[in-house]
């Protein structure tokens, strides 16, 4: 019996290959994501008169308009002091849990960190639904504080700031605690070890050792939750609603309500702008910061 | 080391108050009452019931299913292409096309769901299942090219070569070698898509129409007007579905590989 010949491999040559692999996904993001991205630029400068619509000018007028009037200047600060309270708290919150996480091993702690990412599992408007129930005047939570003798009279949660933090804190724990965790797993114990046989006080040790080699995950944590916090739309508008705008409300408000397109597409262009902005000023500060021997 | 007691104490309050929202709205779906009230003393079925009666609540779901599914398939299809030429090939405009694909995971929900309507509104297929389709695969495919990336980057090559240089073809050394080894990371991609997709309101809002109404939609609308435990019952579906399919991704395949990847 011969044997049979081994045939080269088929191939596409190389030079074209990648190309025509990326192709299709290239050509649906051109279509769908770069052209409406840029839709949404050009309607965000054209004119809007309320008994005709959109109109074919070019203006200003809806930038000047966000960014002077003191109604959306209102807005946007909340926005962002809203952004920058969730950052903050899930840091303060998430990081012992990151580093309980790394004590602990095998089928708990899989367990653990399912328990941890559920959030992550269940739809939005689920797990907002809720919050609803537990923040209502006469829910769960103010009840609980009443029984305790804390309260006189209910809290106002729905449809207020805190609120929203609550809920935003609540959906966006399982990146921070993740992103700390990685960066604590693989540290070395000796070092801590050796700080404390060195008569180190634990506190010290973890200001000095173990808090400098969890840096990246701080920091890296701390930018996904910021930019998911400042482009949360489902939480706000169910906690929140029209008595607690955010800048990702106005968009939706304005394009699915107010029916004025080039405004709302001045709110959404806002918003994309905070969150490149506050990507590149982190990648920058990590780069030329201090901080850029840590990611070595 | 041994977490200290007081850190085993936080750590069971930190897991309480992320496990809260979901358990009180499973506990509320058995509720005789027609208000929102954790049932104390009697339980009932009642609002799972009442799901039957509400043909548009499971017209909704499987609008959802089906949208879900069609976007993983794609997503999983294109996603697979892009991440294998992106982690096997270096060809100019690589790095640039590398950051375009991932880019949609930095852009604020409300602004794909904006573009999302524009460039539909123009195409005529704004509220169409289609429509829908197009929008979720770019939101979509990210996850997939992540999770693909990071699988053909800790692959072993020489596996590949012994296959070829044992005799089998191009595409026999793809299917019988290639496919198999990146299997996980396609699942957990798989499975992000079709959770972003199934769980997506905001993106919907903007392109729905009154023939494509996704089940998020549905229960969003329903929870403006209305305060009845209709909501948490069909909530408390979906959540002990979502908990059946991680337990049998567990037993199959084990979540430590699918999270692992992400």
């Amino acid at each position: 019996m011969q044997e049979p010949k081994p045939r080269p491999p088929r191939r596409i040559s190389a030079g074209w290959a990648p190309y025509l692999l990326v192709g299709p996904v290239s050509a649906w993001f051109a279509i769908f994501f770069v052209v409406p991205l840029i839709l949404l630029v050009v309607m965000s400068f054209r004119g809007y008169v309320p008994t005709k619509g959109i109109t074919d000018t070019f203006t200003l007028a809806h930038y000047s308009k966000f960014l002077t009037d003191a109604f959306y200047l209102g807005i946007l600060w909340r926005t962002l002091k809203l952004a920058l309270l969730v950052t903050a708290i899930s840091l303060l919150l998430g990081y012992p849990e990151a580093y309980y996480l790394t004590l602990v091993t095998g089928k708990r702690k899989a367990v653990f960190l399912a328990l941890i990412l559920s959030p992550l599992f269940v739809s939005a408007v689920i797990r907002t639904f809720g919050w609803m129930i537990v923040l209502a005047p006469h829910g769960l939570l103010n009840t609980l504080l009443d029984r305790l003798g804390l309260i006189d009279s209910p809290v106002k949660f729905m449809y207020s700031e805190k609120g929203i933090v609550i809920g935003l804190v609540h959906v966006l724990m399982p990146y921070m605690v993740l992103s700390i965790y990685s960066s604590l797993i693989n540290r070395n114990r000796d070092l801590e070890r050796a700080a404390q046989s060195l008569g180190a006080h634990p506190v010290t040790t973890f200001l000095k050792v173990t808090l400098p080699l969890s840096l990246p995950g701080i920091l890296a944590g701390t930018l996904i939750v910021l930019t998911l916090s400042v482009s949360a739309f489902v939480t706000p508008a169910m906690l929140g609603g029209t008595r607690v705008r955010v800048i990702p409300f106005v968009t939706y408000e304005q394009f699915m309500v107010l029916l004025n397109w080039p405004f709302g597409s001045v709110a959404a262009v806002v918003l994309l702008a905070i969150v490149v902005t506050a990507v590149m000023l982190y990648h920058r500060w990590l780069e030329r910061g201090k901080w850029a021997e840590v990611f070595r | 080391m041994r977490p200290s007691r007081w850190l085993s104490l936080y750590h069971y309050a930190l897991v309480g108050f992320l496990i809260a929202p979901v358990v009180i709205v499973v506990l509320v779906s058995f509720t005789p009452k027609t208000f929102l009230e954790v049932p104390l003393t009697a339980f009932s079925f009642r609002w799972y019931r009442a799901i039957l009666a509400h043909p548009e609540f499971i017209g909704s779901f499987f609008n959802s299913l089906y949208l879900a599914l069609t976007v993983c398939a794609i997503a999983a299809t294109l996603g697979t292409f892009a991440a294998f030429a992106l982690a096997r090939y270096r060809f100019p405009g690589r790095a640039a096309l590398n950051a375009l694909f991932l880019s949609p995971l930095m852009v604020p929900t409300v602004v794909m769901g904006v573009g999302a309507l524009q460039i539909l509104a123009r195409l005529h297929m704004a509220g169409t299942f289609a429509g829908m389709v197009m929008a979720h695969v770019v939101m979509t495919v990210p996850y997939m090219i992540r999770t693909m990336l990071a699988s053909f980057a800790g692959f072993d090559r020489s596996l590949e070569l012994a296959s070829m240089s044992l005799g089998a073809n191009w595409s026999k050394t793809f299917r019988r070698i290639t496919l198999p080894l990146v299997s996980p990371g396609l699942l957990a991609g798989a499975i992000f898509c079709f959770i972003v997709s199934f769980d997506d309101l905001t993106v919907a809002l903007f392109v729905t129409g009154p023939r494509m109404v996704t089940l998020p939609i549905r229960i969003y609308a329903h929870i403006e007007y209305y305060t009845d435990p209709i909501v948490a019952a069909i909530s408390a579906s979906i959540v002990g579905m979502t908990t059946l399919v991680i337990i049998v991704m567990e037993k199959l395949v084990g979540l430590n590989r699918i999270l692992g990847s992400r």
